[in-house]
């Protein structure tokens, strides 16, 4: 018997022990709970005839109130704060505000900046305007310009109307025309005035100069029809205002332009103070704390400031007093890597037409044989063991074409946002990103013409794959966030009783709904039984 | 010369036959324990790749809130139909998780399938508190303060309870 037990019995005892104590020493972690991946929103007990049940945040289930504003703690009480709960968070918690230019990066004092509020706010106070409110549209670039003139806005009460830069100036016109803005911020030289013309409520312009430049006089010119001032000269030679101590909370502070699907034109949307730090609270609470924006991390909208979801996302990262790095260039008018690379961020917005864009040029570029398996071996790692790839030699030996968008990239944010048709991205293509980025993405539902900041989100760790069928059966833009509560209503041939799970159009309501009460969007979707959205057909 | 290859050739001859029997038979490779152990590692190595399968967990179909009139309501009472409905206030409450007060036999099996409001601002266990069924619904607009505190008491507790999955409203004539 002795004999039986030769090197052939050794090596077959060393290969057990190794497959079973392998994984065990080497598989780690998976990033998320699977089991938490089975019912992502908490489903309503009853519903309606013709409705199906409301989803919610497990957040916030039935029976509790929806997350309402910044719960910002005074005393014993806490209240829900406005916009200007996040500036004043953000310099309690010492963030730090950088710009990138071209490869310098400049540091700005958040002192400085908490001043030129003061200065923008008293200058703008002081203008003559014929509406009693004062509407300021802002077409800037991302800057710290940019999201200073926003917090003037709500420190001063002004409505605050954000434009995307660069844009044809008919279409500024036409925003600044649909708005009646009457004052407009803007960088110089960008645009020809004489372009404005029917934007005939137009009379104040504030021109933001680059350093560069600010020795020639843009200020100065005898045929403008409107009142030129430039930004720096206000900052340093201008008069401090003081703040006033409430501001209207029923006026809109933003205004948002987006086309509404159901009646197929575009809107302009008013965002109140409430609906935007309700979106905020919701976006700094809906990962799990440890996806969470911290103070180490580093925050680049890589993505325009104007779109509101960046807004949110960026109001956010500012609330958990990160470093704000902001960067003129940024998708879709520049490249994405010129966007981080020199900004080095941890957590980033981008649009999903120019992610979808990165998906489609990386996994064409995997040419040779190896970069298909080291891509299945990445995306098995991720499917089966829960975990996203990390950046590392190995991986980056299968260099194909694919951003390179810097070694910190922990977490990117992105939105499908039906009202400007964007491409839909599958549960295989996020996936598929997830292991060419070496990053988890949140992926999100928009609809601003509804609500500011995301309606549902994925969950951070959801990394299961799909079916991807021509109707993107499996795909989904997970559970809602925990500001709004979203059931389907019954539309055409889409019924709440149908046998894939309840269809119907999506009707929201919640404090960062931009109307009292519920609002049909249009959007048609169904819900899966793990309590994940499914979009539908569009309109 | 003496032949001095003949007796080297006898020494090997003789080493070579002695040593040819100590050669152990071949190694076996198919003994039953490395057979054991080859399936043990190839069972491993399957469940390693094997495909995931996605568990997925339904939810508890949603009850659909319905309009009750007081005829339709009735058969909620325990006996006819398992669910046990009652109404306060014109709304309607599944009770059916507290089959040990409102089930068939229990004490307060006369509310079940009916609108309570009257009994339970009463405090009394009476049919004649009930409301016929062809009679429109009991408006409550001659309870005394103190029954009406009872009853919104009462409907609170429903509230906390219990799940509201209608509404009570008359017959349509």
């Amino acid at each position: 018997m002795s004999s039986d037990i030769s090197y052939v019995t050794y090596t077959l005892l060393a290969v057990v022990a190794g497959l079973i104590f392998f994984p065990v020493i080497f598989d780690g972690e998976p990033d998320g709970p699977a089991m938490a991946l089975l019912q992502q929103s908490s489903v309503a007990p009853t519903r309606k005839q013709n409705e199906s049940a409301v989803h919610r945040s497990r957040e916030t289930p039935t029976g509790f109130p929806l997350r309402q504003g910044l719960g910002i703690q005074e005393g014993y009480t806490k209240r829900k704060g406005d916009v200007r709960d996040i500036w004043r968070v953000f310099m309690q918690r010492v963030g730090q505000l950088h710009t990138i230019l071209g490869n310098d990066k400049v540091v700005h004092s958040i002192d400085t900046l908490d001043g030129e509020i003061d200065s923008l706010g008293e200058y703008i106070s002081g203008l003559q305007t014929a509406g009693k409110r004062k509407v300021v549209a802002v077409y800037l670039p991302n800057s710290a310009e940019n999201l200073i003139a926003g917090f003037t806005c709500a420190f001063y009460d002004f409505t605050f109307v954000p434009i995307q830069y660069p844009a044809e100036p008919e279409v500024v016109e036409q925003k600044l025309k649909n708005t009646d803005a009457e004052i407009l911020l803007m960088p110089a030289a960008c645009l020809d005035l004489n372009d404005l013309k029917a934007a005939t409520s137009l009379k104040h312009v504030i021109l933001v100069v680059e350093e560069g430049s600010r020795h020639l006089d843009f200020a100065d010119d005898p045929n403008a029809k409107v009142t030129l001032k430039e930004w720096h000269d206000i900052a340093i030679n201008g008069k401090k205002g003081t703040r006033p101590e409430t501001i209207d909370e029923s006026q809109p502070h933003m205004l948002i332009l987006a086309k509404n699907l159901k009646l197929d034109k575009m809107e302009v949307i008013p965002y109140s103070h409430i609906n935007i730090v309700s979106a905020v609270s919701a976006q700094a609470t809906a990962l799990p704390p440890k996806d969470q924006f911290k103070v180490e991390d580093v925050f680049t909208p890589a993505s325009p400031l104007a779109d509101q979801y960046t807004r949110i996302i960026t109001y956010t990262a500012m609330l958990s007093g990160c470093t704000i790095i902001v960067n003129a260039v940024t998708p879709p008018s520049g490249p994405l890597q010129s966007a981080c690379v020199n900004a080095i961020p941890s957590v980033i917005v981008v649009p999903a037409d120019t992610l979808s864009e990165v998906h489609r040029t990386s996994m064409a570029a995997q040419v040779e044989i190896f970069h298909e398996w080291m891509h299945v071996y990445q995306l098995r790692k991720l499917v089966r063991y829960g975990q996203v790839p990390r950046q590392s030699g190995f991986a980056r030996f299968n260099d194909y074409d694919r951003p390179n968008l810097g070694k910190n990239l922990r977490l990117i944010y992105v939105a499908e946002n039906p009202s400007e048709g964007t491409k839909p991205i599958t549960i295989n293509m996020l996936n598929n990103l997830r292991a060419v980025m070496f990053s988890k993405i949140v992926y999100a539902f928009t609809y601003p013409p509804a609500a500011a900041g995301a309606i549902t989100q994925t969950t951070v760790y959801d990394y299961r794959p799909g079916e991807d069928t021509k109707m993107f059966k499996d795909s989904h833009v997970g559970s809602p966030l925990s500001c709004v509560e979203v059931k389907l209503r019954d539309a055409a041939e889409y019924t709440s009783e149908s046998p894939d799970g309840p269809m119907g159009e999506v009707v929201i309501a919640g404090p960062a709904v931009t109307k009292q009460g519920e609002y049909a969007t249009g959007v048609i979707a169904r819900w899966r039984n793990d309590g994940c959205l499914a979009l539908g057909s569009k309109g | 010369m003496a032949d001095t290859v003949h007796p080297l050739i006898v020494e090997t001859t003789k080493i070579m036959e002695a040593a040819a029997p100590q050669v152990a038979e071949a190694i076996p490779l198919f003994t039953p324990l490395n057979l054991i152990l080859f399936s043990l590692a190839a069972y491993l190595v399957y469940m390693r790749f094997q495909p995931t399968i996605i568990p997925t967990v339904a939810a508890p179909e949603p009850i659909v809130f319905t309009t009750y009139t007081p005829k339709t309501l009735l058969k909620h009472n325990g006996t006819d139909d398992p669910r046990i409905l009652l109404a306060v206030k014109g709304t309607v409450f599944d009770v059916s998780a507290g089959k040990m007060f409102y089930g068939p036999g229990a004490p307060y099996n006369i509310f079940a399938g009916r609108d309570a409001s009257r009994g339970l601002a009463k405090g009394a266990l009476d049919d004649s508190l009930l409301t016929p069924l062809d009679k429109p619904l009991d408006t409550l607009a001659d309870l005394t303060p103190e029954e009406k505190d009872s009853l919104q008491g009462w409907f609170d507790q429903f509230e906390g309870k219990y799940l509201v999955v209608g509404e009570l409203v008359n017959e349509k004539s």
